[in-house]
């Protein structure tokens, strides 16, 4: 009888009505003291209040009692407590009183434009969240309808986002609800696109930079308050005065991997922090104690993976069934194991509906219930320092409670009934019921014998009133309204139109009919007997099973191919016998040699060697071994920008502050014998940023990739890509748009910082406060040979141009990358010590490339030039072993020096060939095994060894695969079950299931998909993606890293 | 050393460049040429040291080796002694965006997408500049055939043609046109696979336009199909259309529809839509192609994997899942070819085609089967298998002559012949690196 919309509309109303009538003011606003002139009328409630009878729920159990209210505080709680004398006396039995919750996190619009004082936009920590954030009706009734008395409010956008501050949950203005208009700065990472940074490593190294200005700026007023005519006023600055690093700093942990980005800041400059976490944590538990700071944790599990098509299904990855699996069990996990937590509703889609459903989710996957009481009082009391005023039920603290029906914690038809905000009752319900359902008594239609309804329970009112007969009915304006058949009164034809209204005191409807006829009447119904909700306790939750998954994280990263425990101890000592032993080093190629490793070292190298005592021996005859190979241009495992290019100097920014060790890429190319890779910036601009060595230790944490002890480089690049020749025609403006302009901006930039020393020095001389640069400062490394450049380079112009600019700076130049038309000033690059990192035969995909020819290794290298081939590729990068095979067959390299190119040359280039790329006693045990000749195309790897540990074996490989189907079918079957069980899950046939789907909560992740926009310098990508190369760009089309 | 290079700077700062290799073609030999005491691997059965007599342009004769009979040189009959040398049939790259673009960064040289989404009419070889420096440089690898494939950024991208990499025209190249009417089958997204409201409502909308998109394609086959009807009725109402007319072979079965797609539930798509329209199928890409088994061989699809060597497609598969697609595609008897991933950005490194299909090799396909699916197996499904792929008396003289094994990196290729005429194996680069040893000589360096 309705129209598709029709039902919709109802559903809507209704799923509305609870929001519309919910914690509707009781009272109007009861003022505190203030000084704003009263218009109108005044309102002075009572502020006396008992409550009696009720169950007190604290931390310390649940305790029958009655609790007094005086003033919008607690006055007393206890079992003999009485109420005095002209009170209003609240009936609370049967009834449950939990302290006022509070929500750690709660973020709002700004209600008005924030005009920054910092140069930089994302710099705002002037913004303040007391003055500017917008707390509406519908917000303030929506936390209070969650049981939140009391919230934590942060500003939206933006680095430093600004100051946050603590809102009481009631009506009136500011005055009234504010607690603490400072309670820390608001930091976060995401960098928001629009200018610099564009990266994650760009939002670290201007979050570092600030810090340090604002340490500055106050020391620097500081002496110049003290003796105005030495020392010079600093430029005023808003922001950097009002930011304190003694303050407290919230921080957004946007991945799994901020935790440790965090840390790095938090180190450095000694903060007090809180973070702000994403639902992730239980993958990180050590991160986090080693972070030791308290957590606030939204409840964001995923909804049901969508498995329908198994074709589609194919599509997620292990890692995110794993997520849907195990993410509610994270915050039994996390508080089990002594981290501090904090439950938000931040980032939940319906809040109200889903919120305290998470929570007992939750609850029910293992955290204690009492825990999770305190995660919504007394622990963010205590991290918000209003632990004095809220988060209890004693005497003195605010008046902030929650009335509920059940237990809130336990119970899945437990309801809020009501919460109260600084001694002001919100309570639910004054709408009249909407559960109808039951048998109903109708009576008032004359002489006919007593009718009896049936009202099942649903979301569509239907109304049964015979064996299999039913109409349907709808609520309209807090009315019911029904349209049975009029043969039901005895009528021939036609329906009669029935309203009601519902007492909810007598549990009875009664209203006006119109029968068909015209007849007019006065009906009645009375609820006989209610229909126990069925489906509801079935409910529970649909999207997420109760069970608790057996699993452990203690592998990472999460998904496939993780490894659970590393293999082998680092004391094993292996000798390795009868391989062909490619030393890429004095002894060359050995035939049937055998190579003895211990403690991570190769101990020798030579043929027939004794086997010691307690040496396992390993039969590698007819196997090749060659040294792990070493890739000298490398853009894998770097999360969230591989490039900085907004300004045309960032040499700030450094690759290892985002550092991705989930990148699959690592285990595929450790797959074909990578063990170390050179991770560049890439090159959208002349003056990049600083690289990260790493040693593919795939199932580490970010630190743990780290090659420590290896040079610290930069990017430089030149030609095309830093001029914006190829990105379309709104890119004209930047400097530098000519190969003129980039001489030139490097020569100012190095000028710049050698005038920044002297400065800096005059400083420390005398004493004086001195503002770091830590772009100069970076700069200044390179001046002093402490950082070397790997220059992007294509064109013997260009290249050129370096060698004279390195000669005339004195800087160390550690290789020219690409360098594709080396072969033309080799002799100018040789002049210099500078090596040339190339690709085997790459040529033509733009114009600076055309001359590019396959024979520049060779050519370089016969000229002296110390040369490598390089990846820059995800792919590439996989089978580095045939690249090196090309320079045999491209200008007559032997095969010996051809594999150099991917091992010692290399390492070479990168300043650390002391510990790889060459196996020699002493050195690292990074080797791969082959099954057969390494420069054949028909060889593949059969083990890869980084420091006498084994990352890659081909039998360990076959295993992983076993586990990763097992897994993803036992995970599959689980969503396939859970979807069983809820059948009215499934949104397939149910055209109105769509529509709310539209509204219910789907989880939010952070993921940053590999996505071009306009300026090609923001291609970012978050954690776990599928692995593909980032390299869309090769053309140059846009600014990749090539 | 002659290069032509003309700038034209354009005061808005446009850059155009045309562009030109100094290759000459060859005559065409007369006589017979007698390749002697070579190994000789026919692909099409098994090797042998022996001679290969090649006249007119085609392969007259290949025979084994016998000291009794020495072959007699005379005026008509040349002797080229390739002692210790390996001949191969020249391989066939099968689908590159070579001949259609230069430089791809440089818009002035890209001729390969056309606007619209709906060219079936557009066919490749006449924009092939037979004087493009990439040419050469894929030759020299023994790459003499390659299939030049219209992109697109929509639906039907046009007609493909198979060009011979050699000759003074566009005209003289081609081999084979159309080979194919090549189409681009779009990702389907799945809105159930959002994560929040805001993606869901971005997946519908994705949903629904590439529906739509997958409506106007099975519209324009519709179209094309009335269209013809009209025109054999002898309508003289209708008025001519270009697109429908250059879908005819297609609809007339003899020219298939290659349809580029990696994904399952793509290729279950397309597989459905060509049955359904009763035209011929070949799959390009098909990095799925090995979980769509029994319906390939059902319908007897062929695939060309484009390519080997790359990443899997999602984050949990085997890192090996592209290279053991085309093990697991031969032995199930799905026929098969390999090629490079064929992006307007992979053109000028075509020439690195044998490699695809070594890497094949080194993960369990036989070596034999790999350097099929280099030359004979591309022929066959390109349909040219009665003139290429294969040393076989009446085949066209084209080879290549080599230390070994062209599949391996570091084989050397010394000589090539298309169709019996000798090719130039230098180019841009070789001509390049002669110039600038000469640079260092002159220095006493290097």
């Amino acid at each position: 009888m309705f129209g598709k919309l029709d039902i919709c509309t109802i559903i809507l109303l209704v799923r509305l009505l609870p929001i519309i009538f919910f914690f509707y003011p009781l009272l109007l606003a009861q003022g505190q003291e203030g000084s704003a002139p009263i218009e109108g009328i005044r309102n002075n409630d009572s502020r006396l209040h008992a409550l009696m009878g009720g169950v007190v729920v604290s931390s310390r159990g649940d305790l029958k009692a009655n609790i007094i209210l005086r003033n919008g505080r607690i006055d007393s709680v206890g079992q003999n407590v009485i109420a005095p004398e002209g009170a209003r006396v609240w009936d609370m039995e049967g009834k449950r009183i939990y302290p006022g919750f509070i929500e750690p996190w709660l973020e709002g619009e700004m209600a008005d434009k924030f005009n920054g004082s910092h140069w930089n936009k994302k710099v705002m920590p002037d913004r303040n969240a007391a003055s500017l954030i917008s707390l509406d009706e519908d917000k303030l009734k929506l936390m209070r309808g969650m049981g939140f008395s009391v919230a934590h409010t942060v500003p939206k956008d933006g680095i430093f986002r600004g100051k946050s501050a603590l809102f009481l949950l009631r009506d009136g203005d500011r005055g009234d609800q504010l607690l603490n208009s400072s309670v820390g700065q608001v930091l976060d990472f995401d960098h928001g696109g629009g200018g610099y940074p564009s990266s994650l490593m760009g939002s670290i190294a201007l979050v570092r930079q600030t810090l340090s200005d604002a340490k500055w700026y106050h020391e620097a007023m500081a002496a110049h308050l003290n003796e105005p005519s030495s020392f010079m006023r600093p430029a005023q600055s808003r922001a950097l005065n009002e930011l304190e690093l003694g303050a407290r700093f919230l921080f957004i942990a946007r991945d799994e991997l901020d935790y440790d980005r965090i840390k790095t800041v938090k180190k450095e400059f000694k903060l007090d922090i809180v973070v702000k976490g994403n639902g992730y944590e239980y993958r990180r538990l050590r991160a986090l104690k080693e972070l030791g700071c308290n957590i606030i944790m939204p409840l964001n599990f995923p909804t049901l993976p969508s498995i329908d098509d198994p074709t589609k299904a194919l599509d997620y990855s292990l890692e995110e069934l794993q997520h849907w699996e195990f993410a509610p069990s994270g915050p039994a996990l996390v508080s089990t194991n002594g981290l501090k937590i904090s439950f938000s509703s931040h980032g939940l889609d319906d809040p109200l509906k889903n919120f305290w459903k998470r929570i007992r989710i939750a609850v029910k996957r293992g955290i204690d219930p009492n825990y999770a009481l305190q995660a919504l009082t007394s622990i963010p009391a205590k991290i918000l320092g209003i632990d004095d005023r809220c988060g209890d039920l004693v005497a003195g603290k605010f008046a902030n409670l929650v009335i509920s029906e059940g237990d809130l914690f336990l119970d899945d038809q437990s309801k809020i009934h009501a919460t109260w905000v600084d001694g002001i009752p919100y309570l639910k319900e004054l709408s009249p019921e909407l559960n109808v359902s039951g048998r109903w008594e109708i009576s008032g239609f004359g002489d006919k014998a007593s009718i009896v309804w049936e009202i099942p329970e649903g979301k569509n009112i239907k109304v049964k009133y015979g064996e299999g007969k039913e109409f349907s009915g709808e609520w309209k304006l807090g009315r019911l309204l029904l349209s049975p058949p009029s043969a039901i009164f005895g009528e021939e034809k036609g329906n009669a139109r029935l309203s009601a209204s519902f007492n909810s005191e007598e549990k009875t409807l009664s209203g006006v009919g119109v029968l068909s006829s015209g007849k007019t009447l006065w009906w009645n119904a009375k609820r006989v007997e209610g229909i126990k909700d069925k489906k509801k306790e079935e409910e529970k939750n649909s999207e997420i099973g109760d069970d608790v998954p057996d699993l452990e994280f203690s592998s990472y990263p999460a998904g496939a191919y993780s490894v659970r425990n590393l293999p082998l101890k680092l004391s094993e000592r292996i000798l390795f016998r009868g391989a062909t032993i490619w030393t890429s080093a004095d002894q060359g190629i050995v035939k049937e040699a055998d190579l003895l490793i211990d403690k991570g070292r190769i101990v020798s190298i030579g043929k027939d060697l004794a086997l010691p005592e307690g040496v396992k021996e390993i039969n590698a005859s007819g196997k090749h071994i060659t040294p792990g190979l070493i890739d000298c241009h490398s853009h894998s495992a770097i999360s969230r920008g591989v490039n900085e290019g907004t300004h045309a100097v960032t040499v700030e920014v450094r690759i290892g502050d985002s550092l991705d060790p989930t990148d699959i890429s690592l285990y595929r190319q450790l797959a074909g014998g990578l063990t170390t890779a050179n991770l560049l910036h890439g090159s959208a601009n002349p003056m990049g940023g600083q690289n990260q060595v790493i040693k593919l230790r795939w199932g580490s944490d970010p630190d743990g990739l780290r090659f420590v002890g290896a040079k610290p480089g930069v990017k430089f690049a030149l030609g095309e890509n830093v001029k914006q020749s190829n990105w379309g025609d709104n890119s004209t403006t930047r400097y530098p748009q000519t190969r003129m302009g980039v001489e030139q901006i490097m020569k100012d930039t190095f000028i710049a910082a050698s005038e920044y020393r002297k400065d800096k020095i005059k400083a420390a001389k005398e004493n004086r406060p001195h503002r770091r640069d830590y772009r100069l400062e970076a700069v200044l490394e390179i001046l002093d040979g402490e950082r070397i450049v790997h220059i992007h380079s294509y064109r013997q112009d260009e290249i050129l141009m370096f060698v004279r600019l390195a000669q005339k700076f004195g800087f160390v130049v550690g290789t020219f990358q690409h360098v594709l038309e080396g072969y033309k000033v080799a002799d100018a690059i040789a002049e210099i010590g500078a090596g040339g990192s190339t690709f085997s035969d790459w040529w033509a995909y733009k114009f600076e490339v055309y001359d590019a020819i396959p024979y520049n290794a060779a050519l370089m290298s016969k000229v002296g030039v110390v040369t490598s081939f390089n990846s820059d590729d995800s792919e590439l990068a996989c089978r580095m072993n045939i690249e090196a095979a090309k320079a045999v067959k491209y200008g007559e390299v032997s095969e010996e020096e051809a594999l150099k190119f991917v091992t010692i040359n290399p390492a070479k280039q990168l300043r650390i060939d002391s510990k790889v790329g060459s196996l020699e006693p002493g050195k690292d045990a990074d080797f791969v095994i082959w099954n057969g000749h390494p420069l054949s195309t028909y060889s593949k790897t059969e083990q890869t060894w980084i420091e006498g540990v084994i990352y890659f074996d081909l039998e360990t490989d076959r295993v992983l695969r076993k586990r990763t189907i097992n897994e993803r079918a036992r995970l599959v079957n689980k969503v396939i079950s859970q979807k069983i069980k809820n059948p009215e899950n499934d949104s397939k046939n149910d055209k109105s299931r769509d529509l709310e789907e539209e509204t219910i909560q789907l989880s939010k992740r952070p993921r940053w998909l590999p996505v071009m926009l306009k300026s090609c310098t923001t291609i970012t990508r978050g954690l776990y993606h599928n692995g593909k190369s980032l390299h869309t760009c090769t053309s140059g089309k846009c600014c990749q890293s090539n | 050393m002659r290069n032509f290079f003309i700038l034209h700077l354009i005061w808005l700062g446009y850059l155009a460049i045309a562009f030109a290799n100094d290759n000459v073609p060859s005559p065409e030999p007369t006589g017979t040429l007698v390749f002697s005491g070579a190994t000789i691997h026919p692909v099409s059965s098994d090797s042998f040291i022996g001679s290969m007599f090649i006249e007119d342009g085609k392969i007259k004769k290949i025979e084994r080796a016998d000291p009794d009979k020495p072959i007699k040189e005379d005026k008509s009959v040349k002797i080229i002694n390739c002692l210790g040398r390996h001949i191969y049939p020249g391989m066939i790259a099968s689908n590159t965006v070579l001949g259609l673009t230069e430089i791809r960064a440089v818009r002035a040289t890209r001729d390969m997408i056309e606007s619209g989404d709906i060219n079936p009419n557009v066919r490749a070889e006449v924009t092939v500049n037979p004087d493009s420096e990439l040419l050469p440089v894929t030759r020299s690898n023994g790459v003499l055939h390659v299939l030049s494939v219209p992109q697109s950024n929509g639906l039907i991208a046009g007609q493909s043609a198979l060009m011979k990499l050699d000759g003074w025209t566009w005209e003289e190249m081609t081999v084979k046109s159309s080979v194919g009417m090549h189409l681009r089958w779009p990702n389907v997204p799945d809105p159930g696979r959002a994560l929040n409201a805001k993606q869901k409502k971005a997946l519908k909308e994705a949903y629904d336009k590439t529906k739509l998109q997958l409506n106007r394609l099975e519209e324009s086959f519709n179209r094309a199909r009335a269209y013809l009807k009209a025109r054999n009725v002898g309508n003289l109402l209708q008025k001519t259309d270009l697109r429908w007319e250059a879908m005819k072979g297609v609809l007339s079965g003899s020219v298939p529809i290659y349809v580029h797609v990696n994904r399952l539930f793509e290729i279950q798509e397309a597989v459905k839509f060509a049955i359904e329209q009763k035209v011929k199928i070949v799959i390009v890409g098909g990095s799925d192609a090995w979980r769509a088994i029994p319906l390939l061989k059902k319908h007897n699809v062929p695939v060309i994997i484009s390519p080997v060597n790359s990443l899997p497609g999602r984050r949990w598969e085997d890192y090996d899942t592209p290279m053991v697609n085309p093990v697991k595609l031969q032995r199930a008897g799905v026929r098969f070819c390999i090629t490079g991933r064929g992006r307007s950005m992979d053109a000028p490194h075509e020439r690195n085609l044998p490699y695809q299909a070594a890497r094949a090799a080194a993960f369990g396909l036989p070596k034999e089967e790999a350097l099929k699916s280099v030359t004979l197996y591309p022929a066959q499904i390109l349909g040219v298998d009665d003139r290429l792929g294969s040393l076989e008396e009446g085949k066209d003289a084209t080879f290549i002559i080599t230390t070994g094994d062209p599949l391996e990196v570091t084989t050397k290729i010394f000589d090539a012949y298309i169709g019996g005429r000798p090719i130039d194996m230098s180019n841009k680069q070789t001509r390049l690196y002669e110039k600038y040893k000469k640079k260092y000589l002159q220095k006493n360096r290097g």
